[in-house]
């Protein structure tokens, strides 16, 4: 009884928040019941129900894709196995090494090695993402500050060996498909709004 | 007590010869028909049970434990995998917990996006439990018909943030994403078609004998019973209670669309199905509000505050200051104050609550999760005693479990 009280002291103001749905009652004399097994023998709903899955037979409106053979387009912002991008102009790899996706990275997946290299620059030496961990939750992709690691399209990753999952060159675009033009940006986690390119102003030289 | 020899081997705990004549039934971890992981042990007398125990824990991730040692942010993700088939309400939970701790306001177009999220699961979420309680229960044109409306819904899902069931999108502070160019035309018309498809799974079933005799009187849950074994959502509003957080305690923009909430008294399997049923429809005609309101709002989509949330990346990648405060957030992580929160919303399941116990640091020092599935599948010990077989399949069905989210 102690319930009821709690419920006495509301703040829903309208009266048409809640409703009842209709459902009829359920016989429990005898007598009602016989009147339901009478009703429900003549009854033709079934056939209403058979009607409902003839009409989908019959209008031949069939969707079933061929799998290995063709398949499904998938969404520019999907998250499949990941890629790593180059620069468009130098063709020099985005990746700068700072290691956030390395920090964020949920399933600890992701590794990488950095060196500097002769010029006193620093350079990714390895960069491997365990996809038999990995759970394409996008983080790595979303806080990258270079736009280095995105996601890609490629979903079929069956693989003899485990040490296939993390390959770098496999992520990273070839040169030839830069120069080709064929290299695209992600528009899922971690791109950066469309059109925000005009409200971005050039830092002042001279202070 | 056995004498152990290789020809009878001794187990300790099962006694072969019983005077009572009682069977223990265990259904499940595998059972088809249990949702996921759940063994219930089923004392039977002839068909009929007379004590029901469910076991759970063979889902078990320990996410409470995960919670203290990750930063706000990582634990997103994980909560994808607590109610797998509406994952963005796990996200939204959490994320609205963390900024009630924060006191931060979220900026208009996040909410709205945000909203739609959230009804598309509930979409998604109904769809399903339709689908799997009508195989479950033999009709499998029902469970063809709602997986084919839910594919579209996942579609949707995954043109939006990339996932079609482990979502991740929401996050502390907004969304990450503003919505694709076609979203909202591609809403609008599987939305236009959505009354169609309801009527066709309720020619199905609605009226059908087998299904009604499956369901009317069947898992009959009275409303002191809702109430004192911590029921809610659906489960408690076809007992009889009114009550639904959207109503009661309105968070995001649940005050400004127009919705009214479907409650039932008869407390059975029907009852819950045609709530079910009544709820799409009120999802659908919340999102063709939430739809309009998309046009006028600003595109802001993260809340501003440098201390907790990192700016867009059109700053990080131009402006010294966002990237560091970027690298300070990504790698320690944000403090909220020291303080907790308990956080509840109605997700398609029912009372999704988050509390939060901040000492100030980056990690929480506790999370407790209470999950809806928790609490409906404790109800079965009371629930299932004096039905038979068939029905326990039926009352497992309609109280709608997912056991990502009752072991968590």
């Amino acid at each position: 009884m102690h319930h009821e009280e709690v419920f006495t002291d509301r703040n829903v103001n309208e009266s048409s928040a809640y409703y009842y749905v209709d459902i009829e009652n359920y016989p429990t004399t005898g007598w009602d019941k016989f009147k339901q097994v009478v009703k429900r023998t003549f009854s033709g709903e079934l056939f209403v129900g058979l009607w409902v899955v003839m009409r989908e037979m019959i209008k031949f409106d069939i969707h079933t894709v061929q799998y290995p053979m063709e398949k499904l387009p998938i969404g520019p912002r999907y998250r499949a196995v990941h890629k790593l991008l180059r620069l468009w102009e130098s063709g020099y790899e985005r990746c700068i090494g700072c290691g956030l996706c390395e920090k964020i990275c949920i399933s600890d997946c992701i590794r990488m090695d950095t060196r500097i290299d002769e010029n006193s620059r620093k350079e990714v030496t390895e960069y491997s993402i365990n996809l038999g961990r990995c759970i394409f939750c996008g983080y790595c992709a979303e806080v990258c500050p270079e736009l280095a690691i995105v996601h890609g399209q490629r979903y079929e990753n069956a693989s003899e060996q485990r040490a296939h999952f993390v390959i770098k060159d496999d992520m990273l675009t070839p040169l030839d498909m830069l120069k080709a033009g064929q290299q695209a940006e992600y528009p899922g986690f971690g791109a950066i709004i469309p059109g925000s390119d005009e409200s971005v102003k050039k830092t002042p030289l001279a202070y | 007590m056995q004498q152990a020899n290789r020809l009878r081997p001794f187990f300790e705990n099962i006694t072969f010869d019983r005077d009572d004549n009682e069977l223990i039934l265990n259904f499940g971890p595998q059972h088809p028909s249990a949702h996921g992981q759940l063994r219930l042990m089923l004392h039977l007398q002839q068909e009929q049970i007379t004590k029901a125990h469910p076991d759970i824990g063979y889902l078990h991730r320990g996410m409470e434990k995960m919670a203290e040692n990750m930063i706000y942010n990582e634990f997103m993700p994980t909560t994808d995998r607590m109610d797998y088939i509406a994952s963005s309400s796990n996200n939204y939970g959490f994320a609205l917990a963390v900024e009630k701790l924060i006191g931060l306001e979220v900026p208009r177009r996040a909410k709205v996006i945000r909203m739609m999220l959230l009804e598309t699961n509930r979409l998604m979420s109904h769809l399903f439990w339709l689908a799997t309680t009508a195989l479950d229960i033999g009709a499998m044109t029902v469970f063809l018909f709602a997986f084919r409306e839910r594919e579209y819904l996942m579609d949707l899902i995954e043109d939006y943030c990339g996932a079609r069931l482990t979502h991740a999108a929401v996050r502390i502070g907004g969304v990450p994403l503003d919505l694709p160019d076609n979203f909202i035309a591609d809403l609008r018309k599987f939305l236009d078609k959505l009354p169609e498809n309801i009527k066709d799974y309720e020619d199905l079933l609605d009226s059908n004998r087998i299904w009604k005799m499956r369901m009317e009187n069947v898992g009959v849950i009275s409303k002191e019973m809702a109430l004192s074994w911590g029921c809610s959502g659906v489960m408690l509003r076809a007992s009889g209670v009114e009550w639904d957080i959207r109503k009661e305690e309105p968070y995001e923009l649940y005050d400004e669309v127009e919705f009214s909430v479907p409650v039932s008294d008869k407390g059975d399997n029907y009852a819950r199905y045609k709530l079910y049923m009544a709820e799409m429809r009120e999802s659908a005609k919340i999102l063709y509000q939430v739809l309009d309101m998309y046009a006028d709002t600003t595109p802001e989509l993260m809340a501003h505050a440098p201390q907790y949330i990192s700016a867009p990346k059109i700053d990080i990648m131009t402006q010294n200051y966002s990237l560091m405060q970027h690298f300070v957030l990504v790698t320690q992580g944000m403090r909220p104050p020291v303080g907790e929160v308990y956080v509840a919303t109605e997700s398609p399941k029912g009372e999704l609550g988050y509390y939060i116990n901040s000492q100030g640091g980056a990690y929480p020092y506790r999370l407790k999760l209470r999950a809806p599935s928790f609490w409906h599948t404790g109800i079965l010990t009371d629930l299932l005693p004096g039905h038979y077989i068939p029905d326990v399949v039926s009352i497992i069905g309609t109280t709608n479990i997912v056991f990502g989210e009752v072991d968590r």
